[in-house]
């Protein structure tokens, strides 16, 4: 070990950094409109860290299709979208009106 | 005659006077007819220079050629007239069952112009058509006003239009009222119609609307039908919430206006939301005429019940005020239905006050009523109803948020654009819809062109709401369409689902002409330019195509949009370049000439 891992430097630093790979995080999962039937509004969650929006739409069987508005903080993204701990998810059927 | 009836009724107030005249066909189809032909007879008919509140201005109220036909939501009037808010042209859009019901009676168009001596209603069966004494029905509200019209008239199935105590005050923030709960609310109509001395009009037809191939017609509903059910937003969204639904999307975007556009988040949002609303007062939904999608609300909060509350008013009467009380917003709706005022401009007023008090403009001994702070469920209420009456400082409030701001030397706290108060949707955070109410032609408005659908709810397609890059065409496009759906009297509501090429094709089986999804956007175009004339010569400018100090200068504080400001500057000269006007924003000769608008 040693040198060949390019970035990491020593080994008890690639140690130290495997661990926090390992972790976990916590996203704050809200859901609107029909998705609350049988689920929840609002919920802090924990998934494997590189999760995306689509195993949070795993763990509460929510078909992809039926998601209509994705946004991350705030922000409309792609249910590949990568989360990172402390991530707000918001998730809508179709809805809208004027 | 298809599509059309083929009779304008001409009532002439000043001479007490009740004309027919055959409605030029040709001219109709141009302009489509609503919207369109309402702006072009208007355009024709009074100079744009004129006092709002004068007699020499005229109302045209107009239906489309799909109203009354079996085409989904063909129930639409509107309403066309020189405002007393902004000074531009208006054109506001009701629901209900009144439009089919006038052209059943015979007519596609009414025209009231001049001045009655004294209060009058004008009562419609048929070719029956009589300018009646309204002495008795002055001073009263919406529901009372309708019963008696409905007990007078003798026939339940009867339509009642009229105005409340605000359009009898000439409050520019007046609405017209039809069916108790449906509004052609914007732009102070309310009050054209009140200077008119014009109470109400009731319409009862017995006859039926024709079109030119009804079987081409059944196979074309049919199939606007099927999207509209199949569509997530006609067919599940809006019949499920209602327009309320958009409170909690709009402010986890960060752009739901809070405390007169202060902030674009709001902590209690869910006590407002659809979804509440939804759970905890809705009573029933309340469709208009041949609707599918059902998006009106029924709801009740204590003793009172009745239509609403749409989501434009959840919002003025709720973040704007830093209101967290559904009850409260019920009631003041309901109270705004009552006494006939714009839900909108009613609650932003109230807004703008709330800031100017928390600022020190207003005084305290100013007020003979609820103190006006943010969060105060009683003034929100109190307030509304002495709008409605002209009451003491209600009065100054029934003119509006401008002229309230202005009286005090800050007319950049009003959120208007042309005077008018703009709706729920912070343009610092949805950059493309910011241009679209800069430049609407009657002012603050978001049913002009509603970029949210492409910007916040991905429809038709998905565009970064950040992004300056080709929203001007956007605007344009979205714009042309809507103007063509206000004409032909169907819901801009089916344009979640229906594309420029659907309309073609009801119109084209109602016309028995050909007509190309071109056609439609093309005819859309005309009407957006005439109207653009219009405000011109009433003496508008580029100056005012323009956004509240506060939306250019000052960032969002907070939220998802956090930092964001409006990039008006930017995209006014696109826009102005894709709409082929010059750098005035003033149409070209050669525009003008495309269009057939010389
Ligand atoms: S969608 Fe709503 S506003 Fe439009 S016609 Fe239907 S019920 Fe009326």
């Amino acid at each position: 070990m040693g040198d060949h891992l390019n970035g990491y430097g020593t080994s008890e630093q690639f140690v130290l950094n495997e661990a926090a790979l390992k972790q976990n995080i916590t996203v704050f999962v809200k859901l609107f409109a029909t998705f609350r039937d049988k689920r929840f509004m609002t919920r802090h969650m924990e998934f494997p860290v590189r999760s995306t929006v689509r195993e949070v739409l795993q763990a509460i069987h929510i078909p992809e299709e039926e998601v209509a508005i994705c946004m991350v903080n705030g922000h409309s993204k792609e249910i590949g979208h990568e989360l990172a701990d402390g991530d707000t998810v918001s998730l809508f059927p179709p809805v809208g009106g004027g | 005659m298809n599509a059309y009836v083929g009779t304008v009724l001409r009532i002439n107030l000043t001479e007490n006077t009740v004309k027919c005249e055959p409605l030029d066909v040709e001219t109709a189809k141009k302009y489509i007819g609503g919207r369109g032909l309402g702006s072009y007879l208007l355009s024709q008919e009074i100079d744009p220079e004129i006092d709002a509140l004068s007699p020499e201005n005229k109302v045209f109220i107009t239906t489309g050629p799909l109203t009354g036909t079996t085409v989904p939501t063909g129930g639409r009037y509107m309403v066309i007239t020189k405002s007393p808010l902004t000074g531009t042209i208006a054109s506001s859009n009701s629901g209900g069952f009144w439009g089919p019901e006038l052209k059943n009676a015979g007519y596609d168009i009414v025209v009231l112009e001049g001045k009655a001596e004294k209060p009058v209603y004008i009562s419609i069966k048929d070719d029956q058509v009589e300018i009646k004494d309204a002495a008795h029905l002055w001073g009263m509200k919406v529901n009372e006003t309708t019963d008696t019209l409905l007990e007078e008239f003798g026939d339940p199935k009867a339509r009642v239009l009229c105005i409340g105590p605000a359009g009898e005050n000439l409050s520019p923030m007046a609405a017209i009222m039809n069916e108790r709960y449906r509004a052609a609310g914007r732009s102070g109509v309310g009050a054209v119609v009140g200077s008119k001395n014009v109470k109400a009009i009731v319409v009862r037809g017995s006859g039926k609307v024709k079109i030119a191939d009804e079987e081409k017609m059944k196979a074309f509903v049919k199939d606007a039908m099927k999207k509209i059910r199949e569509n997530g937003v006609t067919g599940q969204g809006l019949p499920t919430y209602g327009t309320a639904v958009l409170v909690n999307i709009i402010n986890e975007s960060g752009v739901l206006p809070t405390r007169n556009f202060q902030t674009g988040v709001f902590a209690d949002a869910e006590a407002i939301s659809g979804e509440t609303l939804s759970a905890e007062y809705l009573v029933k939904k309340d469709p208009c005429y041949r609707c599918p999608i059902a998006c009106g609300r029924y709801t009740k909060a204590d003793e009172m019940e009745g239509g609403g509350p749409e989501y434009e008013t959840i919002w003025c009467y709720g973040s704007d005020c830093g209101i967290n009380d559904m009850k409260a917003i019920i009631k003041a709706n309901h109270l705004c239905n009552e006494y006939g005022l714009d839900t909108i401009t009613a609650g932003a007023t109230i807004a703008c006050a709330m800031e100017l008090f928390e600022k020190g403009y207003i005084k305290p001994e100013e007020v003979d009523g609820p103190e006006l702070t943010w969060g105060n469920a009683e003034a929100i209420i109190e307030w509304t109803k002495r709008m409605g009456t002209s009451e003491g400082f209600g009065a100054k409030l029934a003119q509006g948020s401008y002229r309230l701001a202005e009286s005090y030397g800050v007319p950049e706290y009003s959120m208007t654009v042309k005077k008018q108060e703009l709706p729920a949707y912070d343009p610092r955070g949805i950059q493309g819809h910011g241009v679209q109410y800069a430049t609407s032609n009657r002012g603050g408005c978001h049913v002009r062109g509603y970029l949210i659908s492409p910007e916040i709810l991905g429809l038709p397609e998905k565009l970064d709401r950040f992004s300056l890059e080709g929203k001007p065409l956007w605007a344009k496009i979205f714009q042309d369409l809507t103007a063509s759906i206000d004409a032909s009297g169907m819901c801009l509501f089916t344009s979640f689902a229906l594309g420029a090429g659907d309309y073609a094709d009801l119109l084209s089986a109602a016309w028995g002409v050909e007509v190309t999804a071109e056609d439609v956007l093309t005819a859309g175009d005309r009407i957006y330019n005439l109207e653009r004339i219009f405000n011109l010569k009433a003496g508008l400018t580029k100056a005012d195509d323009t956004l509240p100090k506060r939306l250019l200068e000052e960032p969002l504080p907070e939220g998802p949009s956090k930092g964001w400001v409006h990039k008006l500057d930017e995209l006014l000269p696109k826009y102005y370049e894709v709409r082929g006007w010059d750098a005035d924003g003033v149409p070209t000769a050669e525009k003008r000439k495309e269009l057939g608008l010389e």
